[in-house]
């Protein structure tokens, strides 16, 4: 399991680390005096709080709903059925958390019909349709083998 | 605290898959590391040519260059996006580790990973919203990109060194574990390639579901991609129209001239009629739009070359073209000593046979190799020439 840390565990290299923070320290700190010299174009303060945010919003937000959406399919789908339904789930998580600003055409101008011209909300659904067919057909495959098996 | 340990303690118990495992992690951690290093890479590379660097002028040659960089930066994001939130995932039980610092290393680890997270999320999610038009914030976005990518890359660099032993011996540990352990590995070896798979597939949905911005043959199966490759007028997609520009009345005016100013012998201004009377060149060039899509065609002018040898130029000299367009901060380009020399730089009146629309940037538009899409200036009346 990660995050044991078991008599068995490889010694994390305090060389490699330091070597590590020497490399990654200037680089940081030449992103942030980048983003405060040029803060008329990058709003420093604005771009900080989106970064620590980003972090914020992904392990309170985003995993805890994965994990839990994780445990529901866990318990309600059939053992050999959840690999491939926890991968659709998955995937349908990511198009529509993705496809969301595209479907909801937030940046659309109908000044210029060429940029996002597509139906967005067409194209979604005929993805996830083949994406939930490819997991039906891994099921279907998973449990075959499981019997001819067992 | 007794407390909020038990607590994480108990979470912790709760993450039973076989998957939250180093080998898991490191694997995904390997992907990550090209993938984020390829956006680095293309990414700079955009910088450089979209925000030139006088010492550092940008060769023209090959042609379709840009088109090629920022179409793998865009899909080599999308491709990272179930990459990142996989490896968050299989790493989840150490948000929920005790305690939160342990030392000063774990403590400078801890903030390297906050800013390596926080870093790789706002930079896929702003790509992302940036390819739908939407911007949800008041900074420029290449400049916030930019300025980001750095932090994370940097954040990135201290998380490599932190996991560096753990993770090379996690992806060649079969041969040094006790027999029982190796046991364990290859019962659940199964899990973690099925695991691995998937998420591989999670990122082909997502590549095939914008790559056809580029690789205009995919572009029926691409549902997220910005543009229909002939969508358009004149079958080219536009990023700005003349109306958005406020320049249509300008570019139609019968009066309208080129001059040709600065660093010469001679300054000129010419006609439509004049432009049209000089020796005519040709080029197939894309329009490689910085958001990743690009779409190719014929066009033909009068060679940027052409006029700078007919004003008395020198041969060394650079240049800036000026748009019609009074406002936007591309309005006006420059042309490295390599594109004043190369005799594809050409200033276009026509695409594909016909003249220009004013959404091409009727009635003069550059159209030069290898160069960013706002950098191919429309409705252009100046060109002044630098020594």
């Amino acid at each position: 399991m990660i995050g044991t840390h078991g008599p068995e565990a490889p010694t994390p290299s305090t060389r490699a680390f330091w070597i590590g923070m020497v490399l990654g320290v200037p680089i940081i700190a030449f992103g942030i005096r980048g983003a405060i010299v040029n803060t008329r174009d990058a709003r420093a303060g604005e771009l900080g709080r989106w970064l620590v945010g980003s972090a914020l919003v992904h392990d309170a937000v985003i995993l805890p709903i994965v994990l839990m959406v994780g445990a529901a399919g866990r318990r309600w789908a059939p053992g050999w059925a959840w690999p491939a339904v926890g991968w659709g789930l998955m995937t349908t998580g990511v198009v529509l958390v993705v496809s969301r600003p595209f479907v909801a055409g937030y940046g659309y101008n109908p000044a210029n019909p060429s940029a996002l011209s597509r139906n967005y909300g067409l194209g979604v659904g005929a993805a996830l349709a083949a994406v939930w067919t490819a997991t039906a057909v891994w099921a279907l495959l998973t449990r075959r083998r499981a019997r001819s098996t067992a | 605290m007794a407390t909020a340990e038990a607590t994480l303690g108990r979470l912790h118990q709760r993450f039973t898959s076989t998957l939250h495992d180093e080998a898991v992690a490191a694997r995904l951690g390997l992907a990550l590391g090209v993938l984020f290093t390829t956006c680095a890479v293309t990414g700079a590379y955009s910088h450089v040519v979209q925000h030139p660097i006088g010492w550092l002028p940008v060769p023209t040659r090959p042609a379709g260059l840009y088109r090629v960089t920022q179409g793998v930066h865009v899909t080599a994001g999308f491709a990272s996006i179930p990459v990142l939130l996989a490896k968050l995932w299989v790493v989840a039980p150490k948000l929920l580790e005790w305690p939160v610092v342990r030392d000063l290393r774990h403590g400078l680890e801890r903030v390297a990973l906050l800013l390596l997270v926080g870093g790789s999320a706002f930079l896929l999610f702003s790509g992302v919203v940036n390819l739908a038009r939407w911007y949800p914030w008041t900074f420029y976005f290449p400049a916030a990109h930019l300025w980001a990518a750095w932090v994370g890359i940097g954040a990135m660099v201290i998380h490599i060194g932190a996991v560096w032993a753990v993770s090379s011996s996690a992806l060649r540990r079969r041969h040094r574990l006790p027999a029982e352990d190796v046991d364990h590995l290859v019962a659940t070896q199964p899990d973690r390639r099925r695991f691995l798979g998937g998420v591989t597939a999670t990122s082909v949905v997502l590549v095939v579901g914008t790559v056809g911005g580029t690789l205009s043959w995919l572009s029926p199966l691409s549902f997220l991609a910005q543009r229909r490759p002939h969508r358009g007028p004149q079958g080219i997609p536009v990023n700005k129209t003349a109306r958005q520009a406020r320049v249509l009345a300008a570019a139609v005016d019968p009066g309208w001239r080129l001059t040709i100013t600065g660093a010469v012998d001679r300054e000129l201004s010419l006609s439509r009629a004049d432009l049209l009377a000089m020796t005519r060149r040709a080029a197939d060039l894309p329009i490689a739009c910085v958001e990743g899509w690009s779409v190719s065609a014929h066009w033909s002018g009068v060679a940027v070359r052409d006029l700078l040898d007919l004003a008395g130029a020198p041969a060394e000299a650079t240049a800036v073209v000026h748009s019609m367009q009074t406002s936007g901060r591309y309005n006006r380009s420059e042309l490295n000593r390599f594109e004043t020399y190369d005799r594809d730089t050409l200033l276009a009146t026509h695409v594909n046979g016909d003249e220009l629309h004013p959404d091409h940037g009727y009635p003069l538009r550059l159209m030069a190799p290898n160069r960013p899409g706002v950098h191919q200036t429309k409705w252009i009346d100046r060109l002044e020439v630098v020594a």
